[in-house]
């Protein structure tokens, strides 16, 4: 774990699946507290990209190193180390059907501080729940939910054990008004306290002011990687269109 | 739902306890049952073979299990060692010359072993001591000598009954062999003779073919022929009683004529048929006795039934032969339907239960 | 042609083999994490007390009524068949034999396959197909320790109870039942019983229990697990698991019981 090397650091990386190749040759490092956006159009491959950082996908080839450890090659208490230290928040929540909200939210919890106080665990789950306005779903099962609630509820189970890493998977799509602004504040507090966040989406709209790096996707290859203010001069099409420039 | 999902771990908790609650009652019933934890005291016993014997047979006393067997072995004699235990209770049943008397239980294929106690119940047999089967020369003496009887349950007894049944069907001559035998010997006899005059009755017909018409079956068409044909008839007839008359010497003395031939031959019946006629009912009646009293044996118990029923078989067939020469189409009208059998006598297998 | 066949029939073979090795490699990793069950029980021991619940507890009614009529049955099938033998005491050992060494494990198997088995390999399937196996690989647990290994101890579990309530329940129920047609005292029915019951019946229904619950729950989960992404997989996987479950069952209660009574 040392300062020197970045925070997030992934080289070479090849994936293929089903005979296509999704991300070729790719190298990108992140910077501790760094807040990024990965802009891309479908099967650009952003969000495999975000899946193999997560410990979800492995790399045909290549290595991800997170504070200087390779993934691949560490011991299962540095690994478990990691998947604490990394979390990941999806597009439609994911969360575990047969558990209730409660349940699912105590699970990161449960796994990773086995030995903290229950009712504790308990407290800090319903003051998350309760500042996502989410008391009421506390005992209920995920088809009871609305879109919006699996998706608050699945950002809360990313972010309560509090990680140095915060990969997100379109955190805007398909949620209401109230619930953007909820995440938006959410997302301001986690650069606020030096999270590393990368999260892709299709669009820049309101991570604008949040991100301090953007990375154009395509064809599982980093077409552009810069800030947004220098990114607002690209001549790329690609990247014109995804900014909305024209 | 929700209840259950609330309360999983009681009620799980409830579902494991509840089951293992009842696994140990049950185990702990066994045991009792089976006088797990009750002083044993082992003896030997000697058997002649190990059919039916397993680990876990019981010995019983008047239908009373008192112990088991636990191990059993076969000794430089090919006989049977084993050991067996009784429990605490009944060890004062286990006196000297007393006798084992395995039978096999002929559904199961399991043994039951009965103790067949000695006379003297206050001399106690000393743990390890031997007790022989009843099957092996010193058990037999044993029983010879009076000192032990065959007594037991209904089985034991139905099994020894079905001993001695044997002994005395194996028996040439012996005066005391019961009735069955005695049955069954005259029955061989009048077989012996039937068969002899069936023999000559065959040989006749053979004659009869070819006195008259070189081809065979020339009578038998004659005589179909004289049945729709009056004319013919009377000459063909008149040839065939010549025939018959004089040729055969048997069938003179057959009686109450009642096929096409006989009726033709000797229409009175009196000089060919009645003698081998009432050979053949004398015959019958003593089929009919035999048949009845096997029946008569099979509702006492199956396994006599069962174990008699090869030689019901044999007597059957007999019957079935007899009653087809009595039987024959030119001498009566057919032959009849089978008589109906005993159910219990054919659905036991034979077992010789020794 | 015979090329063409020669060539179908290597190809299928590789498949097979291909299959097999895969759950040759599922079986042992689960094995592992079953090793380690203990650590991560903080997390599991919910997903294990909720398959007893679902696969034990639900399923007692079912069993009890199934082990009643099959005790009463064999008892009044028993009585009407060997009472004609004169050979009533060997209803005993009928029963013994039947409900205890045979059915007992076998008709419980076949209920958990049809209720379990397919719930196990459905709702893996279905976890698949909603990321939800993503969701736990991103927290760090692994799925097979905490989806497969507390579903095949839950389904083992669950298993070897229901066959202590079915083997209790046959004989108690079936006593209760045929008494309407054959009034036999329950002390004279029970002394006749306890002393045919040998342990090796016991740890032979036991035996087969755990080793069934173990097939069961492991092919169900494998099946469930093979889903790759869409949901028109999971129903042809959940039959497949409840075949491969049926035919391994009955495999192994003959290799068992020869196992135990014949060799």
């Amino acid at each position: 774990m040392s300062s020197d090397h970045p925070h997030l650091d992934l080289e070479e990386i090849f994936f293929t699946h089903g005979g296509k190749t999704h991300l070729e040759n790719l190298s990108v490092s992140f910077e501790r507290g760094s807040f990024s956006v990965i802009l891309g159009g479908s099967g650009s491959g952003k969000t495999i990209f975000l899946k193999i950082i997560g410990g979800i996908l492995f790399p045909d080839s290549g290595s991800v190193f997170i504070d200087g450890v390779n993934t691949e090659q560490s011991s299962e208490p540095e690994e478990k180390s990691i998947r604490r230290r990394v979390s990941f928040v999806f597009q439609d929540g994911a969360l575990l059907s047969n558990l209730t909200v409660l349940e699912n939210l105590l699970l990161p919890l449960d796994f990773h501080f086995p030995d903290r106080d229950r009712s504790g665990k308990v407290d800090l789950i319903q003051r998350y729940l309760t500042k996502y306005s989410l008391s009421d779903i506390r005992d209920k099962r995920p088809a009871e939910l609305s879109q919006a609630q699996k998706k608050l509820a699945g950002f809360i189970r990313a972010i309560v054990t509090e990680p140095e890493i915060v990969l997100i998977d379109e955190p805007l799509a398909s949620v209401d008004q109230a619930s953007v602004r909820l995440l938006l504040r959410e997302l301001q507090e986690l650069k606020q306290k030096k999270t590393t966040v990368i999260l892709c989406a299709q669009s820049l709209g309101k991570f604008e002011l949040l991100c301090d790096r953007i990375l154009i996707f395509k064809d599982g290859t980093v077409l552009e990687d810069a800030p947004p203010a220098r990114l607002k001069h690209s001549q790329n099409p690609v990247t014109r269109e995804l900014l909305h420039l024209d | 739902m929700k209840f259950k999902f609330k309360y999983t771990n009681r009620i799980v908790g409830a579902f494991i306890l509840v089951a293992l609650g009842m696994l140990v009652t049950s185990v702990v019933l066994i045991a009792i049952q089976q006088k797990v934890f009750v002083k044993k005291y082992t003896f030997k016993a000697r058997f002649l073979d190990a059919e039916g014997l397993s680990t876990s047979t019981p010995i019983r006393f008047k239908g009373y299990e008192i112990g088991r067997i636990i191990s059993f072995r076969l000794n430089d004699e090919n006989m049977i060692d084993a050991d067996f235990t009784v429990v605490e209770e009944y060890r004062t049943k286990i006196v000297e010359n007393s006798a084992l008397n395995k039978a096999k239980n002929p559904i199961s294929g399991t043994s039951t072993i009965e103790l067949l106690q000695g006379p003297d119940p206050d001399r106690i047999l000393p743990e390890g001591g031997l007790i022989p089967a009843i099957d092996i020369p010193e058990g037999r003496k044993l029983l010879d000598e009076g000192l032990v009887t065959k007594t037991g349950d209904v089985i034991s007894s139905m099994l020894v009954n079905t001993d001695r049944l044997l002994e005395n069907l194996n028996r040439d001559n012996n005066e005391r062999a019961g009735a069955l035998f005695r049955a069954l010997v005259n029955l061989a006899d009048a077989s012996e003779k039937l068969d002899e005059t069936m023999g000559m009755i065959t040989l006749t017909f053979e004659r009869l073919n070819k006195d008259n018409n070189p081809q065979d079956g020339a009578l038998f068409r004659s005589v179909n022929n004289l049945a729709n044909l009056t004319e013919q008839l009377q000459t063909t007839v008149t040839i065939l009683n010549k025939t018959l008359a004089s040729s055969d010497s048997l069938l003179t003395a057959y009686s109450k004529p009642e096929g096409l031939a006989v009726k033709l031959a000797d229409p009175a019946g009196e000089n060919f048929v009645k003698p081998i006629r009432q050979t053949l009912d004398n015959l019958n009646v003593t089929l009919r006795e035999a048949t009845e009293l096997l029946a008569f044996i099979n509702s006492q118990q199956p396994e006599i039934s069962g174990m008699i029923s090869e030689g019901k078989t044999t007597l059957n067939s007999a019957q079935k032969t007899l009653e087809g020469i009595n039987n024959n189409p030119l001498i009566r009208g057919g032959i009849s339907k089978e008589s109906e059998q005993d159910v219990q006598g054919t659905k036991q297998r034979p077992k010789h239960t020794k | 042609m015979l090329v063409q066949i020669a060539d179908s029939l290597g190809k299928r073979f590789a498949e097979k083999t291909s299959d097999f090795r895969e759950f040759l490699h599922f079986f042992g990793e689960s094995i592992r994490q079953m090793f380690l069950f203990a650590r991560q029980r903080q997390v599991a021991t919910l997903v294990l007390m909720r398959q007893i619940l679902f696969t034990g507890f639900e399923a007692l009614t079912l069993i009890s009524l199934i082990a009643a009529a099959i005790g009463g049955l064999i008892i009044i099938e028993g009585h009407l068949v060997l009472g004609d033998f004169g050979q009533g005491q060997l209803l005993n050992v009928i029963l013994v034999t039947v409900i205890v060494r045979e059915l007992s494990s076998l008709l419980v198997a076949f209920i958990i396959i049809a209720r379990s088995g397919t719930a196990i390999s459905t709702e893996l399937g279905n976890m698949i197909v909603n990321h939800e196996i993503e969701a736990l690989q991103s927290i760090g647990i692994s799925p097979l320790s905490y989806l497969v290994v507390p579903r095949v101890f839950g389904v083992v579990a669950a298993m070897l109870t229901l066959t202590i309530y079915f083997n209790i329940i046959g004989l108690i129920g079936g006593w209760a039942v045929s008494y309407a047609f054959f009034p036999i005292g329950l002390e004279d029915f029970y002394t006749g019983l306890l002393s045919e019951l040998q342990v090796v019946d016991v740890f032979s229904s036991f035996t087969k229990s755990i080793i069934f619950g173990f097939a069961i729950g492991t092919i169900a989960c494998y099946q469930g697990m093979k889903v790759a992404f869409a949901s028109t997989e999971v129903p042809q996987r959940t039959i497949k698991a409840v075949v491969q479950s049926l035919t391994w069952v009955i495999i192994l209660d003959i290799l068992l019981t020869t196992a135990f009574y014949v060799i």
